[in-house]
């Protein structure tokens, strides 16, 4: 490989990283915070890209189309809230019908077909390249976003609402012992979670210029791998700290794919070796756990 | 203030496990009462206060506090007005969360709960403030995590997270039980301060048949699902534990400890 394709794959990489970033922020909010693993982003990133390449596509304004992502995800993510907390069905099975559901309704926004390209409508990327007109303004943009995203998270996460998130996840008994409907902190934490993961899909939708719906098959474990590692390689000393290691956690991931890819793994392998980097991560943290009692 | 009209709670009913928990049990207390609750397993003791708090709702009956019928009110809406604290010292804290951020949840009960920021400075003060009160070296760990604290602190910062928003009723479900004796000492002493702010009414469950008749004002016994003594004044002041047996058949070795 050229030193000049590795720069290429490199900033590609990174490019893409920090838009997963804000899956993986996402992801963390229901699998940390709430301490529920939601299967529902799977859907829902696809329901933030539809959204976002048909606000676009009809001429509308592409940050506008974020919005729309944004709340898109929101509604999944309170469709597998209320599941689990009004009609009692275990979140994983909630996650599962949603992301099952969604994908018509996916399509139904998508006008009933399977993938929409947006070439030739205008874009966040594009109007910032204008604006900024350099080989790395798609880096930029997704920097200036993602940190956006991450101030705003973790101001969020210390307001005294973020605290009784933060609550329900650890022990939701001592939440409504403390007054508070514990249902009601679920229903936010999950639309906010997907909410996130559909703005992501939105961005990646108008990164990519095309929306598929099939794109969000194991999403969901992209983001909890990139939780994982990140948490891992980056540390988990304070809340801030928590949140940078995760973003970094899914540009790492993204940049190790990248590289396997490179050494010439097939691009089908690559679910596989999702599974596997997760299998893993996940295991050790098992092991850990069996030697120090009760952790995070 | 309290008011418990013939409350009737059956656990799997029509089954074959059928248990009557609570058997029409009627209980009123005052402000600034705190009455202990003994009784053998399965009286229904903590089913009483599971009733009271919501944690499960009756099948018949009223419970009134300050003539507010609380008896259809969910869970999280009486705690509003209830304090608790329970046996397992997991149960009272969020274990991710620093002291300080417990308290500040505890503390914004009777506060609406959205984006204004979670703990202010001049909260912060307060709790370091009220915490050195409990004598356990807590206000200068107020940073560190709540699963780092030992037994005893954690059922020291529930009982005062139980109790720093003002409730009107303190239940208290054995929470020494599960503590060493010195450290259940301490977290009883404490019960015994809080239990006298203003206008508190305290319900303590125990297992412990002396620190019963030791602490509060009036001691109650339950044998299957409703209350079969009933002490205070002059009468619990001359009652003994060796009284308390004779008297009533308890049979229950662990009553006795």
């Amino acid at each position: 490989m050229t030193l000049d394709a590795f720069i290429g794959n490199v900033q590609g990489s990174a490019e893409l990283g920090l838009i997963y970033a804000i899956l993986a922020l996402g992801v963390f909010l229901s699998f940390r915070t709430l301490n529920t693993p939601d299967l529902t982003v799977d859907g829902s990133i696809v329901t933030g890209m539809a959204a976002s390449v048909m606000v676009c596509s009809t001429g509308g304004n592409p940050w506008l189309a974020l919005f729309v992502a944004f709340f898109a995800g929101c509604l999944a993510g309170s469709v597998t809230a209320l599941l689990n907390t009004k009609l009692g069905i275990q979140p994983l099975l909630a996650g599962i019908l949603v992301m099952l559901g969604s994908y018509s309704v996916n399509l139904r926004i998508m006008g009933g077909k399977s993938n929409v390209a947006i070439i030739k409508s205008d874009t966040v990327y594009k109007s910032f390249e204008k604006l900024v007109p350099s080989e790395y303004s798609a880096l930029i943009l997704g920097f200036l976003i993602l940190a956006l995203v991450t101030a705003a998270f973790y101001y969020f996460l210390r307001t005294r609402l973020g605290f009784a998130l933060r609550a329900t996840g650890d022990n939701d008994e001592m939440v409504r012992a403390a007054g508070i409907d514990s249902d009601k902190m679920r229903l936010v934490g999950l639309a906010l979670s997907n909410g996130l993961v559909g703005f992501a899909g939105g961005l990646l939708a108008q990164f990519q210029s095309v929306a598929d719906a099939g794109m969000g098959v194991g999403m969901v474990v992209i983001g909890l791998a990139s939780v994982i590692i990140g948490e891992a390689v980056f540390g988990t000393k304070s809340l801030l700290r928590r949140l940078i290691a995760v973003s970094l956690g899914a540009i790492l991931y993204r940049m190790v794919i990248a590289f396997a890819f490179n050494l010439g793994m097939p691009s089908t392998d690559l679910k596989l070796v999702s599974a596997v980097i997760v299998t893993i991560a996940l295991s050790t943290g098992m092991i850990r756990k069996k030697g120090g009692g009760k952790n995070a | 203030m309290l008011k418990i009209e013939n409350i009737c709670k059956t656990f799997g009913k029509g089954s074959v496990n059928e248990k009557r928990a609570i058997d029409g049990l009627y209980l009123s207390a005052d402000k600034g009462d705190f009455i202990t609750i003994i009784g053998s397993n399965g009286a229904g003791k903590s089913t009483l206060m599971n009733c009271i708090s919501g944690v499960c709702g009756v099948d018949g009956g009223r419970i009134l506090l300050d003539d507010r019928d609380m008896t259809k009110l969910p869970e999280y809406k009486r705690s509003r007005y209830i304090g608790r604290v329970f046996q397992d010292p997991l149960k009272g804290t969020a274990f991710d969360m620093t002291i300080e951020e417990n308290l500040a949840i505890a503390s914004s009960k009777n506060k609406s709960i959205s984006l204004q920021p979670g703990l202010s400075r001049k909260e912060r003060d307060f709790f370091q403030e009220k915490l050195a009160l409990l004598d356990m070296g807590l206000e200068n760990r107020m940073k560190q995590k709540s699963k780092l604290l030992s037994g005893g602190q954690r059922q020291a910062l529930t009982l005062f997270m139980a109790v720093i928003a003002a409730p009107k009723l303190l239940l208290l479900d054995e929470h020494t039980a599960a503590l060493d004796p010195s450290a259940a000492k301490k977290v009883l002493a404490l019960t015994d301060s809080f239990s006298r702010s203003s206008g508190l009414c305290t319900l303590m469950i125990t297992h412990n048949m002396k620190a019963a008749l030791e602490h509060g004002n009036r001691t109650i016994l339950m044998k299957d699902g409703r209350i079969v003594m009933d002490l205070a004044g002059e009468i619990r002041r001359e009652m003994t534990v060796d009284k308390l047996i004779a008297q009533f058949e308890i049979d229950n070795d662990r009553m006795l400890l």
